[in-house]
């Protein structure tokens, strides 16, 4: 999966880098605007209110 | 004999693509057919091409429909690969979400909440010529401690910041914003406030029960250090009409439904003239299984004309 992602990068291997970088940085850019804080608000519980 | 064209006078650059080599099928497998025919048994264009039967004890996926023609055991290698790292690929995610949600996040919320709180400590600082908020002839004197009259707050709307909590035991930057009602994603979650007041407690400065939430762990951890606090350390909150100093006593471990600490008179300890705080967190840390209860007493009110106390001049930046 991530080989064929490398293959389908163009350029050679010092822009591939720089693309993998990017795209990774991307990622975990979405992850922690979005993703993350959804996760945390649908499924884990952390109540600090005493009540029913 | 040989002439000078036999020999290419250029060569074009050498493209391998894919640059792996497929090394399980058999030789002549996708290669072009390099026979020549005549003309009348010259295959079709739309003829299907010629797979040469599979080596022995090997056999083909032949999925050409969708450009899939591998051998059975390169197939399984390579749905194997790709299950692994997309197992891989899930074990890191959930490493990450992790360590955003423990460390990251909560430590981020956490300065934002203190510099958010102290900008609101920075506004009341300003003198103004609007009206106070507070409703002074509901404030009752507090003769045994006080000489001071000690004001009231009126019940703000649900989710208003209306005050701040200082606690010099939980660092030299330690300002948190309380927030009316104890509401998930308005008030304890938030980065605006993180600390909310149970709307069905007492007021501020009223005698009885004034009852706080926040998050033990995450979210900014306003009350992270709860467990750390000691008898007799004070816990300022502030409004815009001055400080409120409590002194804390004593702390209480309770299942999540005893609702008897937002009370008045939650502990026999306390008498029925006691102006209380009361924090309520979650214990143990990152479980929301049973509730840790903080408990202080009103010691003294301090109007803002008096000037901050000595002990948290440093903390709210007033100089």
């Amino acid at each position: 999966m991530y080989a064929a992602l490398w293959r389908v990068l163009p350029g050679p291997r010092w822009v591939k880098v720089l693309e993998a970088t990017a795209l990774i940085l991307i990622v975990l850019g979405v992850c922690v605007e979005w993703v993350f804080p959804w996760i945390a608000a649908t499924f884990i519980q952390s109540e600090s209110t005493v009540g029913q | 004999m040989g002439s000078r064209f036999d020999k290419p006078r250029f060569s074009l650059p050498r493209i391998e693509w894919p640059n792996r080599k497929r090394r399980s099928l058999p030789p002549g497998v996708g290669e072009p057919q390099r026979r020549t025919y005549t003309l009348r048994e010259a295959p079709s264009r739309d003829a299907a091409p010629v797979v040469p039967p599979p080596p022995k004890g090997r056999s083909y996926i032949d999925w050409r429909g969708i450009g899939i023609l591998v051998t059975t055991r390169e197939f399984i290698d390579r749905s194997l690969g790709i299950a692994g790292e997309l197992l891989t690929t899930a074990g890191v995610f959930v490493l990450l979400f992790l360590g955003w949600h423990v460390g990251f996040n909560d430590y981020i919320a956490g300065l934002i909440q203190d510099r958010k709180s102290a900008s609101l400590a920075q506004e009341w600082e300003t003198p103004t010529t609007a009206p106070l908020e507070f409703d002074r002839a509901a404030g009752t004197s507090d003769g045994a401690n006080n000489q001071t009259k000690t004001p009231v707050t009126k019940s703000p709307r649900a989710a208003d910041p209306f005050a701040t909590i200082i606690i010099p035991r939980f660092g030299p930057h330690y300002v948190r914003t309380i927030a009316e009602s104890v509401d998930v994603e308005k008030v304890l979650n938030n980065l605006a406030s993180g600390v909310g007041h149970y709307s069905g407690s007492n007021q501020l400065g009223e005698i009885g029960n004034f009852a706080l939430a926040g998050h033990r762990t995450t979210y900014g951890a306003p009350f992270g250090d709860i467990d750390r606090l000691r008898v007799g350390d004070r816990i300022y909150i502030e409004t815009k009409a001055g400080w409120y100093v409590y002194r804390f006593r004593n702390i209480e471990f309770v299942y999540p439904d005893e609702t008897t600490v937002l009370n008045p008179l939650p502990q026999t300890l306390v008498a029925a003239k006691d102006r209380l705080l009361t924090m309520t967190s979650c214990h143990p840390k990152l479980s929301a299984a049973e509730r840790i209860i903080a408990y202080s007493l009103f010691e003294s009110f301090v109007p803002r004309t008096a000037g901050t106390p000595s002990e948290i001049t440093s903390m709210v930046g007033a100089d």
